[in-house]
């Protein structure tokens, strides 16, 4: 008899088992590779997005608009997110604000179920929903905030993907309306401003000044400096800039930011306007001593005052409470010959 | 015989893919903090450009010099953070030093007691200035014996904090 036949010896499996494994093993490293390199790359992403804000923060202008563009078929989502100041002489004096942004992928799953590694920032103020998603562009607003003296730059942001209808912005607001409208042309930003509710897109999110409508996602009393966000029924307090052209920074902040993140972020601004006010009680104790600039014996009281209630802000009711003091210190900032700010 | 020569194999095979691995995990590691580096360099060079319009050294006093950087304010911040360390970390730097230009001064730190004969106010800091991002600034100082503000040309000059 002739058999015919393949011995399949111990080797062979042997062999072919261990190919499996190194096969397996090297498929392993290249997902595990892959997904490293989206972790740099969300994680680079997210420092550069904050290193951006930088150059976006205003000198003299009242304010500025920008555009943060995306790399084409690569979608952004950005994570925003505020550490609470611990006070003066604490480990987070000043607070923190972090950011972190993942990339959409055409490998593998379209999203990271992680961030990249978190950007923190000590000085920087960005008011916008804790996750938002743009397909070519961030969209940037940068107002200064003065109470009296500049305490901080407030940064706004939201994505092209995210449409805003501004609603019945009537009179108490004509300036703000003038603004938005004519002279930074927001209109082209996403954002409606428009005389009735109807005149919304369905998907956008209605911001109605004034008059509630059932509609409504946010509810602004400019002139009580207030904003309801409706969905949730909480209200915050967006007190005035001191510089009458440009009374709104916290107003627009509050819009389009969410109620936790807008207060830790005032609780931030209360903690910067401390130190300031450390700055220039110094500078005008510094300037009696060695000079007669004679801004100094009308205010280290109303500095000191000012001082004790920013140390205590917490949240936005806080920072709205400290207008009085800071109107006192700008009302008698003003008529030395030697200002302190 | 055939299995151990193939034991051996397999074996070499495993070690000579470890060492691929290694190496190319240290290039890639070694890419990885150049460009945290890099990042972080240009966001010392972008703070030096924006150091005016920052509200702890921002020159508001008088109207005729909006891009300036107060100098009394600036003495005040290194003067704090020789008791508290609120600011040390504030700018995410890890050198910031003021210097005048012209007109030039004494070469010496500045203090409350020496100013304004002094040439330098260092805020923060460093035992080795790794990569310096210098940018031209306007200075401004009250001035006792004209009774005015006085208005000096000087230098911002930041350092990135060093990546670990």
């Amino acid at each position: 008899m002739n058999k015919k036949g393949y011995e399949f010896s111990f080797a062979w499996i042997f062999a072919v088992l261990i190919g499996a494994f190194v096969i397996f093993l090297a498929i392993y490293a290249v997902f595990r590779i892959i997904d490293l390199e989206r972790t740099k790359i969300d994680t680079t992403r997210g420092k550069q997005i904050g290193v951006l804000l930088t150059p976006v923060e205003t000198n003299l202008e009242d304010s500025k608009l920008v555009s943060i563009l995306v790399p084409r078929a690569q979608k952004t989502r950005l994570f925003n997110d505020c550490v609470l100041p611990t006070g003066s002489g604490g480990e987070n004096p000043f607070g923190t604000q972090k950011i972190s942004t993942r990339v959409k992928s055409g490998i593998g799953e379209e999203w990271q179920t992680f961030s990249g590694a978190e950007s923190s920032f000590h000085n920087k103020y960005l008011f916008a929903r804790g996750d938002i998603e743009a397909e070519e562009e961030f969209f940037v607003l940068s107002k200064p905030f003065m109470y009296p003296f500049k305490v901080a730059d407030i940064v706004i942001m939201w994505p092209d993907g995210k449409g805003y209808c501004f609603v019945e912005m009537g009179a108490d607001v004509s300036e703000l309306k003038a603004e938005l409208k004519d002279r930074l042309r927001i209109t082209e930003k996403n954002i409606a401003i428009v005389d009735g509710i109807e005149n919304c897109n369905q998907d956008s999110l209605k911001v109605c000044f004034g008059t509630q409508h059932s509609d409504c996602d946010i509810l602004v009393q400019a002139t009580q400096e207030k904003v309801t966000y409706l969905d949730s029924n909480i209200e915050v307090f967006t007190p005035d800039s001191s510089d009458v052209n440009n009374k709104y920074p916290m107003l627009l902040a509050a819009i389009f930011s969410e109620p936790d993140k807008y207060n830790c972020q005032s609780a931030r601004i209360g903690a910067r306007a401390a130190s300031l006010a450390k700055v220039y009680v110094s500078k005008s104790n510094y300037l009696t001593a060695t000079s007669d600039c004679n801004s100094a014996p009308l205010l280290p009281s109303s500095l000191n005052n000012y001082l004790d209630s920013a140390e205590a802000i917490g949240n936005s009711y806080d920072l709205a409470q400290l207008k009085d003091e800071a109107e006192d210190l700008k009302a008698k900032n003003a008529p030395l010959n030697c200002k302190l700010f | 015989m055939k299995m151990q020569q193939m034991a051996f194999m397999l074996i070499g095979l495993v070690l000579f893919f470890s060492m691929v691995g290694i190496v190319y995990f240290t290039i890639m590691i070694g890419g990885l903090r150049k460009e945290a580096t890099k990042l972080q360099e240009e966001e010392a060079r972008e703070i030096s450009k924006k150091m005016s319009s920052s509200p702890e050294f921002a020159f508001t006093s008088k109207s005729d010099c909006s891009n300036c950087i107060d100098l009394e304010k600036a003495l005040m911040i290194a003067d704090l953070l020789k008791t508290s360390q609120d600011y040390e970390k504030f700018w995410n730097l890890d050198y910031l030093m003021i210097e005048r230009v012209y007109p030039e001064g004494e070469n010496v730190e500045c203090t409350r007691f020496n100013f304004p004969d002094c040439n330098k106010i260092t805020i923060i800091a460093s035992e080795r200035v790794v990569s310096e991002s210098p940018a031209f600034v306007a200075l401004a100082r009250w001035d006792p014996e004209s009774e005015n503000y006085k208005y000096e040309l000087g230098k911002v000059h930041t350092s990135a904090r060093k990546v670990e």
